[in-house]
Formats: C-alpha cells, structure tokens, sequence
C-alpha cells in the first residue's frame, strides 16, 4: 500500500468519524438543522467512499458513479438549505436550487450511461460536455459561495459562539466548495492514476476533512467547545456589569442583559417583563417567543422575552447560558435597586431630620417673642423696681401680659392642629352647607379689623352647597381673609370671589393688593413658620407662621387644593378648590363610642380650639366626651346616646345654638337632657328663657365649667344609689312634709332646724342636695348659702333656697351664684324638687314657681 | 450717663414697650423704629448713645442696619445690642460676625439687659476717652 493510499484511508476514517459523530447528535436531539448538518456530511461520504471501494471492487465502478454522483452535486443545495435555517432565504432560490440539482444530475448520469464510462480523456471532450462542466462549476460557486455568505452575514450580527460558530461555518462552506470544484477540475483535466491526480485527491480529502471539523465545531461542537465559547460570552457580560456605577437604574441593567442576550441567541427582540401583565404579544406567535421566568421578592412575576423567529440555531445552549445570565444579572439588579431606595430613604429622612430642626428653630423664636413680653412685664410687675408702679402702668403691663398670653394660645393651638392634620388625627364631619354664607359670615367677623384699616372688601359670592367640615373649612376662610387684611396697606381693597369650577369643585379666591411675596418664598408659604422670607417681611402683625400651613392641610384633608399667585409689591391671591360633593368613608353620621361608666357630655362645638380645651377639660375631669362642630348632628347624636349633659355654643355654622337649644327642649325625648350655653355671645336671659341650666361667657376657667357640671352631673348618681336631700328649715311641719313627699320615692330626707348644725351635717353625710330656708333662725340663709359654696367640702352640693315669696331684686344680687335655684315655699316647690331629681332636670318644671335667674358667678365674663 | 438716647429697632409693639418700659426705668430715654427703613431714617440726622436690635423686621434682616451705622463716621463708635428671640449657636455667631458688640436672647431678663446696655455704653465711653 502506497503512502498516498495509506493517507487517503486514514483521512478517510477520520472523516467517517466526523459523519458518526454529528449522526448520533442528530440522534440524540433531532431537529431539521441537525438533520441537514448529516445530510451534508453524507453527501461528501459517499463520494470519498467510492475510491476505495473502487479499489478493492472495480466491477462496483458503475453502479458507485450512478450513487456518487447525485451524493456530489446534492452537496451545494443541502448546504444552502442549512444556510437558510441561520438567515431565511426566499423560498423560490432554495427550490431553484434543487431543481437546479435535478437537472443537471440527469445531465450527467446520461452523459456517464451514453459515455459507457465514468471518466473520460479530455481528447474526447464535446461542446455539450465542455457545456455541462461549465454549468456544474457555476453552480457549485454560486450555491456553495451564497451559503458561505449567509453565514457570514449572520455571523456579523451575532455575538459570542454564536458569531465563532457561523463564522467557522463560513468558512468550511467556502473550503469545502473550493475543494469541490477542485475535484470536479481535476477529474477532468488530470488523468486518474497520475501522481497529479493522486496529490489532488490527498488535498481534497484533507481540505473535506478540515472543513468537517468547522461544521462540527458549527453545529454539533462538544462540550468542551461549548463551555469555552459560553465563557467568553459570560466574561463580556460581567465586565460590562461590574463596570456600571453604584446606583446605575435598574432599567440599565436591564438593557445590559437584554442586549447581550439577544446578540448570543440572534434573537430579534429581548425584553425583561418586571410587570406582572406585560406588554401586549397578539403580534407575535406564541412560539417563536420564549420566555425565561426568574424568581426575586422584588419581582415576583419577572421573566426575560426572547422573540427567536422560526428559524433558530443552537437554542439550547444559548438559553442555558442566557438564563445563567439572568440570574446573575436579577442579583445585580436587586441589589441596585436597593442601593437606589436606600440613598432615596436617606435623602428623604436627611431632609425630614433639617426640617423638624428648621421648624423646632422657628418654633423656638415664635414661643419666645410673646414670651418675651409676657416674662418681661410679669418681671417688672412682681419686682417693683426703684418706683411703684401706679395703676394705669400695671393694668397697661397686664394688658401686654394678657394679649401675649392669648397669641401664645393661638400659637398652641395651631401647632396642635397641625400635628393632627399631619398624625391624620383629623376627623372630618362634613355635612351639607351653604358655603356663600359661611365666607359672608366670616367677611363679617373680619369686617371691624378690616375697618380699622379703612380696607374695602369686595365680595362676589355665587351660591355655592358643599359638603365639607363647616368649622374647618371656616378656619380656611378665616385664615386667609385675615392673612389679606394684614398684608395689606391701610386703605386699599380685598377681593374675595365664589364660583362654581365645573360640576364636580367650587372656587374661592382672596385676593388682595399687600406686599406680595417673592418667587423664592412662594414654593414654601404653605410650609410652617415661612410668612414670606425668613429674615423679611415677616410680620409687624401677629401671626403663628402656621396658618397658611394649616390651611392648606384642611383644604387637602377636604380632597381640595390650595395654590398661590402673587407679584412682590402689588398683591397676592390666593384659590381654594374644594370638592361640591365629598366621598362618603369619613363620616357615617354615627356618634363615636362612648366610654362605659363615665357621665358623658356632648359638646355642641364649631372652634377647633375651644372644642380642645373643653376636651381636655372635661376628659381629665372624668367625663366622657363627644364633640361634634354641628347643631343638626348634635341632634341627632342626642336622641340615639342621651347625654348625661350637653355644652353648647351659640355662633355655629348650620344651625345656630338657639335653634338646637329650642328643638332639644321641644323634644319630649331629649327636653331633660341639662344643656349648659358656653358661648362669646352674652345673652344669658335668652338661653335660660329657652331652658339653658348654665350660661358661661367665653373665655370660661376650668374651675367655673367643672363646678357648673357638678351640679349637673348628679342625675347620674339618681340611677345608681339613694338620694340623700338635707333639709334646712326651722318651720317642723314643712320638714315632715318634706319627708312626706320625696321618701315615697326613694329620696333619704335627712333635716335640721338651724344653719349651724346644718351646715356641720352636710359636711358630715355629704347629702346630694341642700333645701335651705331662706329665713334661719340662728343664720342668715344666703350668708349660709355663700359659706357652704365657699367651703371646699360642700361646694359641689347643689343648694335650692326656698322663700317666703318673691325675691326683691337687692336679694336676688345677693346670691351671687351661691345657689342652685330659688323657690317659693310650699308644696309645690316640694313637687318641684321631687320632679327636678326624678328626672334629672335642669331645673323645676315651668309649672313651678319661677326661680331666680341665676347667676354664673363673676369668672364668665 | 443717665439720659442717654438709645435707639430700639423692634417691630413687635409689646416687645418695643418693653424695653421702654425697662430702658425707661433704668433712666434711659429710648426711640423705637418699627423696621429699617424708619431707623435709617431717624440715624440720618439723630446719633443714639446705644442702637438696640432686633433681626425680624418687616423690611428685612436688622443685622442689615450695622452696615449702615459702622458705615457713617458720625456713628461707627455706636455700640449694638442684639436682642433676638433667634437663639441658636448658628444665630449668634452671625450676629456677631457682622459686628455687633452684644447678644441677648429673648425673652429678655430685667436686670441683664440694664447691666448689658450699662457695660456696653461704659465700653464705649472709655474707648472715646482713650
């Protein structure tokens, strides 16, 4: 055996090798694109198979040449075929192709048949044959040299293996089809057997084999060859994420991986879907898109799209390493994007941290200017100094002391308001109102300020129904009618307007031609403390710098807004838009709970800071309070909780507290419920005519509404045990009527027929009630009255003095407030007293004798 | 030293009779200018023994009139009294960077504010003699 055959055999082998290997890839994963891959190695098989079978058979020669033939010419087509799988071609060149094919295969074999034999001497060479050689090297240029094309073409739009392996196929198509021509040159022009023929065949098999090996690595590489070229991918990739910044947007990185995940697989769109719906796919069909799902707490339903067309190459391996990728790019991507939240937490906490600083700052100046003025005067009042003062100096100290102590208060006030705003503490009770009567009552409140400096107020007020928080949104139209006044120089003009804005808001606008404020300040004015600049036109008026805060808090728990234009030195307006209708969840008319086992008082209250202090008042007292800022709803709270007392205002918004009070007393459900008037409005003969027990003028103390609730509080104590009444007459038969009439009813009468020991038994047995007779043999009974008012151990006992008759006016001054009431003497101031305890009265019924108008002592004024 | 004119820019009217009222007692006879632009005004022609300041004016920042007093030969030598209710460390030390010669904190205490004002008119006085 001659070395050139030894070669030829050996080369053989290995190519055969090759074929066996990319038939059981195909076998283990069959699919067309491995299927053509075999198809292709076949081909040039069976060619490189016909020598040496020739040799050892040469009878075979013809029936190899019928065989070899169409294998050889096949070649070309497949290859094209394959090709189409990485770039589509358009159907009719790949069905010319093989038609192509057919044609001249038959061209060939009936030449071979005519020629009766395979080969022949170029001597013997036709136009026709020369025709036909021609026409088969044009087609295997033309096939083999477009397939090697598109693979490059593909190649350059790839990344990664994917690029390596469509190149290495490139360039094996375009050896090997050079190799082709080669053969099909030779094996007309050499002559077989010739030491030239034998060296071509040897380069032909090594060129096949060569080429072999690229498809191999192409389309069925190993598994070691696969990993290296994932690695390269992988190693990119991480160079290109570990390279971006700290805080980079996890948008991206997302980009990042997209990118190289559709360069790696050549898919024509690749996309991370962070949203559980994702963007709509009807344009794509369903299974040209796959989908790699990933799993993150941020991201629970995220996934990477990748649109691979029809025709992919080598999904698999490209997916498992794009999935590795992903993984490794969720991991990048969660952690920035927790990098990213928490500088945005830091940031947002450093800015909340300065302004809590900048506003205990302001806080600070603002509670120290009144105090200034309060600790000063006080200073110079208590130390005297060289001189004494003289009255008029201390009453103006006092009045300085007096007017710093109330600004302290509002101040007070309002950073509680705000707090609960802000705490989200603020119930709402909104209700339907006309809101052009609230801002003309409150144009009117303002009016006497407005006057004072000779500013015009032009009101332009369409009727407007709301439902809103009327007490809040009055406190809105306070605040800024107020700011306008006091912004504005003397003699110049306020302009507030209502208006329907759509169907769905209303409108109100204060403008007014003040001192404006600057473009810097006008983001911050609803902030707290920033009247204007920090260091400027503040104020040479008084004002908390918390109003316009405020303000703008109610008018957004209100679900409105508030805005602001103004131009520095001609004027400033200001627009509230409020919705007309307010969403139903806050209020559901119910009163709040009330607390078990306490009295409980209702509060009938629209000034948010009166409704507190009564509050606390009354709740550090023992009482249990409900507060509501509206007449209507106080009603309709009454009839369905029965308070043990009511406090109501005057001046309220809906309905006014003479209307509540004449209803509640025409009521037969609610007319026993005492009612007790703390009101600015001084009207005491109104309030007790319609049935008030109590009247207190604003500002009320402590001590003056717990003592008036004292007295009030008893029905309570009629439900739970024996009333005891100390009666304190010298007359013995109108004690035993006394007995006579109230123990029937589980009253306990205890008597005494003289003041001083009935003065020691009251402070002994602590009776419910003292019945005093005006005319006392050893006292004198209003003397008696005021001392057991004014002894700590009897004065929350009611006293009810009785009288020989009608009292002189001198002796109604006399009470001074010591006394519960005043009744004639008789058995129908007993059946008075009897009625008033049963049902818990305020007072006698209207059929007993008239008592006294009392009194509310000196406290109220 | 009794009589000496000060000059108290103060637009809070209670904080204003205050220090009058004090100052008053003290022996001093005090002007009160609600903002800058009526102090400027009154320095124009008048020259104080001692200008009272307050920083939150209508019209701006008081710490604005030192320029104009150390500006004017005529009052370089005026002694300034800060008397603010901005009490912070940061407050102060600009206070004191734009030159004022004391600080006092609102609410402001009798007797401090007697004895500031009497050192810094003393200060004062013995610069001028020497």
């Amino acid at each position: 055996m001659s070395l050139d055959t030894l070669l030829t055999i050996s080369l053989d082998v290995a190519f055969f090798a090759v074929l066996a290997f990319t038939l059981l890839d195909y076998l283990r994963q069959r699919d067309r694109v491995r299927l053509v891959v075999v198809l292709c190695f076949a081909s040039v098989a069976v060619v490189l198979a016909s020598t040496p079978i020739r040799a050892v058979a040469p009878a075979l020669g013809p029936v190899l040449t019928v065989l070899g033939l169409p294998a050889l010419l096949a070649h070309p087509a497949l290859v094209l075929w394959l090709s189409s799988f990485v770039r589509p071609l358009p159907r009719a060149a790949l069905v010319g192709a093989f038609v192509t094919f057919g044609a001249l295969t038959l061209a060939v074999l009936a030449l071979v048949v005519t020629g009766g034999t395979g080969t022949s001497g170029a001597a013997q060479r036709t136009p026709a044959i020369t025709a036909l050689i021609v026409a088969l090297i044009a087609y295997f240029l033309v096939l083999e040299g477009a397939a090697a094309a598109a693979f490059a073409l593909a190649a350059r739009v790839r990344a990664g293996a994917s690029r390596s392996r469509l190149a290495t196929a490139a360039i094996a198509t375009a050896l090997f089809g050079t190799a082709l021509v080669v053969v099909l040159g030779a094996s007309i022009a050499l002559t077989p057997g010739s030491p030239a023929s034998a060296g071509v065949n040897v380069l032909v098999r090594v060129v096949a084999l060569v080429s072999a090996l690229g498809y191999l690595a192409a389309f069925a590489p190993p598994r070691s060859l696969r990993r290296l070229s994932q690695q390269s991918i992988a190693y990119g990739f991480i160079r290109e994420l570990n390279a971006l910044p700290s805080g980079t947007p996890v948008e991206r990185i997302w980009e990042l991986l997209e990118r190289t995940a559709a360069r790696a697989s050549g898919a024509t769109r690749s996309k991370i879907v962070v949203d559980p719906h994702g963007p709509p796919r009807a344009a794509l069909k369903p299974s040209d898109v796959v989908t790699i799902a990933f799993t993150s707490t941020r991201w629970p339903a995220g996934r990477l799209e990748l649109d691979l067309g029809p025709h992919s190459l080598f999904r698999d391996d490209d997916l498992e390493l794009i999935q590795l990728l992903l993984e490794r790019t969720v991991r990048a991507a969660e952690r920035e994007a927790f990098i990213v939240e928490r500088e945005r937490l830091i940031a947002d906490l450093q800015a909340a941290s300065a302004a809590k600083s900048d506003f205990l700052a302001a806080m600070s100046h603002e509670l120290r200017t009144p105090l200034n003025a309060i600790i000063g005067f006080s200073e110079l009042l208590t130390e005297g100094g060289d001189e004494t003062a003289d009255a008029a100096t201390v009453q103006t100290y006092s009045e300085h002391i007096h007017g710093s102590g109330l600004h302290l208060l509002e101040l007070v006030n309002d950073v509680l308001d705000l707090a609960r705003v802000e705490a989200g503490r603020l119930d709402l009770k909104p209700v339907r109102f006309e809101l052009d009567a609230l801002v003309r009552q409150t144009v009117a409140t303002l009016q006497p300020l407005a006057d004072q400096k000779r500013l015009a107020v032009v009101t332009t007020l369409a009727p407007a129904a709301i439902d809103a928080d009327p007490g809040r949104v009055r406190q809105i139209a306070l605040n800024l009618l107020s700011n306008a006044i006091k912004f504005t120089e003397p003699g110049d003009e306020i302009r507030i307007a209502l208006a329907a804005d759509g169907p769905a808001h209303v409108r109100l606008t204060v403008a007014d031609t003040g001192i404006g404020i600057g473009s810097v300040d006008i983001d911050r004015i609803f902030d707290a403390f920033h009247q204007g600049d920090g260091y400027g036109q503040r104020t040479h008026h008084e004002g908390t710098g918390l109003g316009l805060a405020l303000t703008r808090q109610l008018v957004e728990a209100h679900g409105g807004t508030i805005s602001v234009q103004s131009e520095v030195g001609v004027g400033s307006e200001f627009t509230v838009l409020l919705p007309v209708n307010r969403p139903s969840e806050t209020d559901t008319g119910q009163p709040p709970d009330v607390v078990a086992g306490r009295p409980t008082v209702l509060v009938i209250e629209d000034d948010p800071s009166a409704q507190e202090l009564l509050r606390v008042h009354l709740e550090s007292a023992g009482y249990g309070v409900l507060v509501t800022a509206n007449g209507r709803q106080g009603l309709e709270w009454l009839s369905q909780i029965r308070p043990d007392a009511v406090i109501l205002d005057i001046l309220l918004p809906e309905m006014d507290g003479w209307e509540v009070l004449q209803r509640l007393k025409g009521d037969p459900q609610t007319r026993s419920i005492p009612v007790m008037v703390v009101s600015v409005v001084d009207d005491r003969q109104l309030g007790l005519a319609l049935g008030a027990v109590d009247y207190l003028v604003k500002p009320v103390s402590r001590e003056l509404l717990l003592e008036s609730l004292g007295r009030l509080t008893f029905t309570t104590k009629v439900r739970t045990r024996t009333v005891t009444a100390l009666v304190i007459d010298p007359d013995p038969e109108a004690l035993a009527r006394y007995r006579q009439l109230l123990e029937p009813d589980g009253f306990r009468v205890i008597a005494e027929t003289e003041g001083t020991p009935g003065r020691q038994r009251a402070i002994d047995e602590r009776p419910d009630l003292i019945v005093l007779d005006a005319m006392l043999t050893d006292v004198d009974g209003f003397e008696l009255a005021a001392t057991l008012r004014h002894d700590p151990q009897t004065s929350a006992i009611p006293i009810w003095l009785t009288t020989p008759g009608t009292l002189a006016p001198d002796a109604k001054a006399r009470l001074n407030g010591n006394v519960q009431g005043v009744l004639e003497r008789g058995d129908e101031a007993i059946t008075a007293l009897r009625s008033w305890l049963t049902n818990g009265h305020g007072k006698p019924d209207p059929g007993a004798p008239q008592p006294a108008a009392r009194s509310t002592g000196e406290a109220a004024r | 030293m009794s009589g000496d004119l000060l000059l108290a820019v103060e637009d809070e009217p209670r904080n204003a009779a205050l220090l009058e009222a004090i100052l008053g007692r003290a022996g001093y006879r005090l002007h009160i200018s609600g903002d800058l632009a009526s102090a400027r005004e009154w320095l124009a022609t008048e020259t104080p023994a001692l200008v009272l300041l307050d920083r939150h004016l209508p019209d701006g920042d008081g710490l604005e009139l030192i320029a104009t007093i150390r500006g004017a030969g005529r009052l370089r030598g005026v002694p300034i009294l800060l008397v603010s209710a901005s009490v912070l460390p940061r407050d102060q030390s600009a206070a004191m960077e734009a030159g004022c010669d004391g600080f006092l904190a609102k609410p402001v205490r009798v007797k401090p504010l007697i004895d500031e004002v009497r050192r810094l008119l003393d200060q004062a006085s013995l610069s001028r003699a020497s």
